[in-house]
């Protein structure tokens, strides 16, 4: 019998014991119910139900890089369905030239980024089994209300405070920060670029957009606030539904401690090898609640050199 | 999947009419869980993809024109989401083992029992699992689907040539492997009746 024919027979064959099982009946009505409630009036919870889970977790080794394979557990933290954990690796320590190399590139792709878009970029000089990052340059919009009306279109009903600190560091931007997530195995753009990089006669970072449509994303809503003397503090929220866990990583050169926050269980970091920040030192202090089965991550930050930990603390227990 | 005018139960879907899209879904799950089945490179990830074809129907219906063949434009849309599948599967699989380890899928497991009982009926099953997904699609949609190969052309926004290559290569690829395994077969039988001398 020809191949051909034996292929039309297996089909047709199977076709009769081959059914939808009906467990997936409710999982499909389920979802279904939850896609048509948010198709008309937020559409971006439709595009972030749409994410892998996984994907969230490797978007930290890319984001906290600062880097990556701990073995050494600075804190975990968890809530019901949520946990969190955060290493650091000798391994992971940079040079201060790479460090520095790392940076300017970053800042020099991200430069040329329209605002809302953003990039992978290519390095394999910074560490040989990480040599993509993302990087965005988020769309801020300075109208605190019009901010509002975008967290709340994104189904976020979090009080935002018009200022930090008694009024010392008012409202200055939000943005819906779209940071793409790159995996830790190898991916389709990696081979392209490595072939550009050996063509390119230029120290020029390769790099290429990336579109949020079909890559996935880690989303971040970040409202920053500043000071007159130009000191700011961002306040970010990231909502997770289901996934169960996430790892960081870390530089062992990173600081940690533990607080208590008005009851609740806070994490301080102080990181001095961030890729990602305007200023190489990110202190930033961490805490996570359950509300109506989602996870929230809270995460006040600063790169401000001038920036003090107890001022920090502070502007996190001065929150709503 | 049956015959039948989709057109007013699409436009009543795009609506939000809840009716309408159970009736959708009712008339075409099997269709779709068989054609996934056939199309993704993993089994465990059959309902998921699943679900990720029917919330973008839901969003995608209003780009839906009532002088197009409804079964062309679905299997489009399957077709698309399972590549988009494997593309985040691909990313992330070392992640979604530890993810799975953790998660409660109780409500899959009977639909990965159902799946792991019938993709042992089928001899060719394993041979077309090893096809790229590309050649996979050409397979399935031209002897499952009884598509033509310009239709295949036309779903996968390809040249005719590419799917008359991809077709050609796939069937070369998969008649080597069944002779493989006949062979195999033959050669097992041949040493069974030896050692029984």
């Amino acid at each position: 019998m020809s191949i051909e024919k034996q292929l039309s027979e297996a089909f047709k064959h199977n076709e009769a014991s081959l059914h939808c099982p009906p467990s997936l009946d409710n999982r499909i009505m389920a979802e279904y119910e939850r896609a048509a409630m948010n198709k008309g009036r937020n559409v971006y919870m439709m595009k972030k139900r749409r994410l892998p889970k996984v994907a969230l977790i490797a978007l930290v080794v890319a984001l906290l890089c600062g880097f990556a394979y701990g073995s050494k557990l600075l804190f975990s933290d968890s809530t019901n369905q949520f946990s969190y954990q955060f290493n650091s690796s000798e391994a992971f320590h940079l040079k201060a030239e790479t460090l520095e190399h790392a940076r300017e590139k970053l800042q020099e792709v991200k430069t040329q980024l329209a605002p809302g878009e953003a990039a992978i970029v290519y390095m394999p000089e910074v560490f040989k089994d990480l040599p993509l990052y993302g990087v965005t340059n988020p769309a801020y919009i300075a109208n605190m209300h019009e901010w509002q009306l975008v967290l709340e279109e994104h189904g976020l009903t979090e009080q935002l405070p018009e200022s930090l600190l008694e009024g010392a560091y008012p409202f200055k931007a939000g943005a819906v920060d779209e940071h793409p997530l790159i995996s830790l195995e190898e991916n389709e753009w990696l081979e392209e670029m490595e072939a550009e990089k050996k063509t390119s006669n230029n120290d020029q970072p390769v790099w290429k957009l990336a579109d949020s449509t079909t890559n996935p994303i880690m989303t971040s809503y970040i409202s920053v606030f500043e000071a007159e003397d130009g000191e700011a503090i961002r306040l970010s929220w990231q909502i997770y539904d289901e996934i169960s866990k996430i790892e960081g990583f870390t530089s062992p050169s990173t600081e940690y401690e533990k607080y208590d926050l008005n009851g609740k269980k806070a994490h301080y970091t102080k990181n001095n090898q961030s890729l990602l920040s305007e200023n190489a030192v990110l202190q930033s202090v961490m805490w996570m609640e359950e509300k109506d089965g989602q996870s929230f991550i809270y995460t006040v930050e600063s790169d401000s050199p001038t920036m003090t930990k107890e001022k920090l603390i502070e502007a996190v227990k001065s929150l709503p | 999947m049956k015959n039948i005018d989709w057109s007013p139960w699409l436009i009543r879907m795009s609506q939000g009419d809840e009716e309408a899209f159970r009736k959708v879904y009712e008339e075409t799950r099997d269709h779709a869980y068989r054609l996934i089945y056939y199309l993704s490179s993993s089994k465990e990830d059959v309902p998921d993809i699943m679900s990720e074809v029917y919330i973008e129907l839901l969003r995608s219906v209003d780009k839906y024109r009532p002088e197009q063949p409804f079964t062309a434009w679905f299997n489009g849309l399957i077709v698309r989401q399972v590549r988009n599948w494997r593309r985040k599967s691909w990313r992330f699989y070392r992640i979604v083992e530890k993810v799975k380890l953790m998660a409660d899928s109780t409500t899959d497991r009977k639909a990965e029992a159902d799946l792991s009982a019938i993709g042992d009926q089928m001899e060719l099953y394993p041979i077309l699992r090893k096809l790229p997904l590309k050649a996979r699609e050409v397979i399935v949609l031209r002897y499952y689907q009884d598509c033509t190969l310009e239709e295949i052309a036309a779903l996968l926004h390809i040249p005719l040539g590419t799917v008359k290559s991809r077709h050609h290569h796939a069937l070369k690829q998969l008649r080597r492997q069944f002779e493989q395994i006949q062979d195999g077969k033959e050669q097992n039988d041949y040493v069974y009746r030896e050692a029984t001398k």
